[in-house]
């Protein structure tokens, strides 16, 4: 049975790991020398969702947010959903999740999100970085995940949660 | 011959172009557009927003173009070790209203991607240094109760700005780092944190160098010459070494501290700074005051805050988290991927007494890192200082009192383990009966 096939963003500030996420969850495999990314990449995943049809998603691994208004919004065209990513080690890239979910959404309304507080390996449990993006997240009203493309802690989770809420925006 | 020629001009500029039907299905395509779909889909049969991984979910957008007549473009797709820049433009025809075409720009890129690249790194970089200052105290690494202790005092003390500090502990505890955690706890990253050790320089440049000088206070001052304590103006001063001060300076330091003002050497006129004054030593104060070589006045005024920083070897969990940390930074530093340490390597660091304390971990793992690239390290890769062990010992010529030293090894143990007798009894090689035989015998409760 053909799958659905959906599009989903990966969007944040630059270095925040995106494209290690990706390739954590799509190849499993991670390399922690930095290239940051131009333009985008897309990657393709299948998910089985226990009781849905399978999905095929188009993960655009988008360049960094370096600056506002830098990355083209004609990339969040079609998107049924994002992943917003920020490093936990950097306040500055936590502070800007709302600014970029805020041009998502100015494209693509109804476009589901998550957010990823991605590096979770290098910052201790009470690391003001973590708390800060809980207490983001909570004043969001969304879903987060402490992440880490290092060890994939939570990776899968957090695409998986993604997906089953475009599926099912219920 | 047309289109042969096209497609031949297109292939050569590794580029494809495809028209488009109004039901949004493939009409003509050159060869190479054919590298866009997916493999599984056939061209023919399957709509271009499901055959193209890059048109997944732009239907819409692509009826927009047809009814609108502006084109869409997304400015850069990377696909197998090529760049695009995709262009969907109304085409007048209305069998085929719409051109796609992916125009090669790998040579854009690159360049684009060259200046991107160091220009990221540095505002990574600079992100990340601002965030560790904000967060100094979580670079306070380890759980054990004694570092917890620091932490706490580390938070509180972060309110308060002009409060002396003192810090005592073994060398190689960290007390410089502790110093920067204190003043970055509590200062903005462009206060100044200005750092000396009183043991590094003669008597006569110690007093110009914290407290300034004005031209011609001494033969070689051709010129006003602001002090350490000036230029700390606002963030903190971190005297390292302090017993060493000489007495004269310490009688200038306390006036200083009692009234936040000072005199240049040569000048008439005063200065005051709001500073914090962190001090730190490894000797024992109070034994330098009852030895007269350090002001008893002066000493009361800096320990309003004592912070005792505890060796290493009261910290045993926490070699562990700390070596981990080192792992990390050396990572970064060497550009290794070592995995972290192998049991045998952990075994073997939690057997060492660390004369040296954190310095010799840390000494230890970059010495260990600098010759190996990858994997695990295993306990062969860890060089350790030889440690004074129970078979290296022998009898001082004067003799000793065995009962005495006993004893002492018996309280230092239970110092050592918190009280616990069973973790004391270890760290002795008895056995806990054997352990409370002798307690009772030098009547320790």
């Amino acid at each position: 049975m053909s799958p659905i096939k959906k599009k989903i963003c990966l969007l944040g500030d630059v270095g925040v790991g995106k494209t290690s996420l990706i390739r954590r969850f799509v190849e499993n495999i991670f390399d922690d020398s930095y290239l940051t990314t131009i333009g985008v990449k897309v990657s393709q995943k299948r998910i089985s969702l226990t009781g849905e049809k399978d999905v095929l998603m188009m993960i655009w691994d988008v360049e960094g947010f370096n600056k506002p208004g830098m990355v083209s919004p004609n990339y969040f065209m079609g998107a049924a959903g994002a992943m917003v990513v920020c490093d936990l080690s950097r306040q500055e890239s936590i502070e800007n999740l709302e600014p970029v979910i805020r041009d998502f959404h100015r494209i693509s309304n109804k476009g589901k999100i998550v957010l990823a507080g991605n590096k979770a390996d290098l910052v201790g449990a009470s690391h003001p970085g973590r708390l800060l993006f809980r207490e983001t997240a909570r004043q969001l009203d969304l879903p987060f995940f402490e992440t880490s493309a290092l060890n994939g802690q939570n990776v899968a989770a957090c695409f998986e949660t993604l997906c089953r809420k475009i599926i099912d925006p219920s | 011959m047309t289109d042969q020629l096209c497609n031949y001009l297109l292939a050569q500029i590794h580029s494809a172009c495809a028209l488009v039907t109004p039901s949004l299905m493939l009409g003509e395509y050159s060869p190479l557009f054919a590298g866009f779909c997916l493999e599984e889909e056939d061209p023919l049969t399957t709509p271009v927003c499901d055959l193209v991984p890059e048109f997944i979910g732009l239907e819409e957008t692509f009826r927009d173009v047809i009814k609108s007549g502006q084109p869409f473009e997304l400015p850069l797709i990377n696909k197998a070790e090529h760049s695009y820049h995709c262009l969907v433009s109304p085409y007048d025809n209305p069998e085929t209203p719409l051109l796609i075409t992916f125009y090669n720009r790998t040579e854009f890129a690159s360049l684009k991607q060259e200046i991107l690249q160091q220009e990221n790194e540095i505002r990574i970089l600079k992100a990340r240094l601002s965030a560790q200052s904000r967060n100094a105290a979580s670079g306070l690494i380890g759980e054990s109760p004694a570092l917890q202790k620091i932490k706490r005092v580390v938070e509180r003390l972060s309110d308060i700005k002009t409060t002396a500090i003192l810090l005592q502990g073994e060398t190689g505890t960290g007390k410089s780092t502790v110093a920067r955690v204190l003043h970055y706890a509590s200062a903005s990253e462009k206060e100044p944190f200005i750092e000396i050790n009183c043991a590094a320089l003669p008597e006569t440049l110690l007093e110009s160098e914290l407290f300034g000088a004005v031209k011609g206070a001494y033969t070689n001052a051709l010129q006003d010459r602001t002090g350490l304590i000036e230029a700390a103006d606002g963030g903190t001063l971190f005297l390292d070494e302090i017993s060493e001060l000489p007495l004269a300076l310490q009688a200038k330091l306390l006036s200083f501290l009692e009234t936040r003002r000072f005199r240049p050497l040569g000048s008439t006129r005063e200065k005051s700074v709001d500073i914090r004054l962190i001090a730190a030593t490894n000797k024992d104060l109070e034994k330098e005051v009852e030895k007269g070589r350090f002001r008893e006045d002066l000493f009361f005024r800096l320990n309003i805050v004592p912070l005792r920083l505890p060796p290493l070897r009261e910290m045993e969990e926490d070699v562990l988290l700390l070596a981990d940390h080192f792992i990390r930074h050396f990572n970064i530093q060497f550009n290794k991927k070592i995995k972290g340490l192998a049991p045998a390597a952990k075994n073997k660091l939690l057997k060492h007494s660390w004369p040296g304390n954190v310095r010799e971990l840390s000494n230890c793992m970059e010495q260990a890192m600098i010759f190996k690239d990858r994997g695990w390290l295993e306990a062969d890769d860890l060089t350790l200082r030889r440690t004074t062990t129970e078979t290296d010992f022998s009898l001082p010529a004067a003799g000793l009192n065995l009962e005495k030293l006993e004893k002492k090894l018996l309280l230092d143990a239970l110092k050592r383990a918190g009280g616990n007798k069973t973790r004391a009894a270890a760290l002795l090689g008895l056995s806990r009966d054997t352990m409370r035989y002798r307690l009772e015998k030098y009547k320790i409760d």
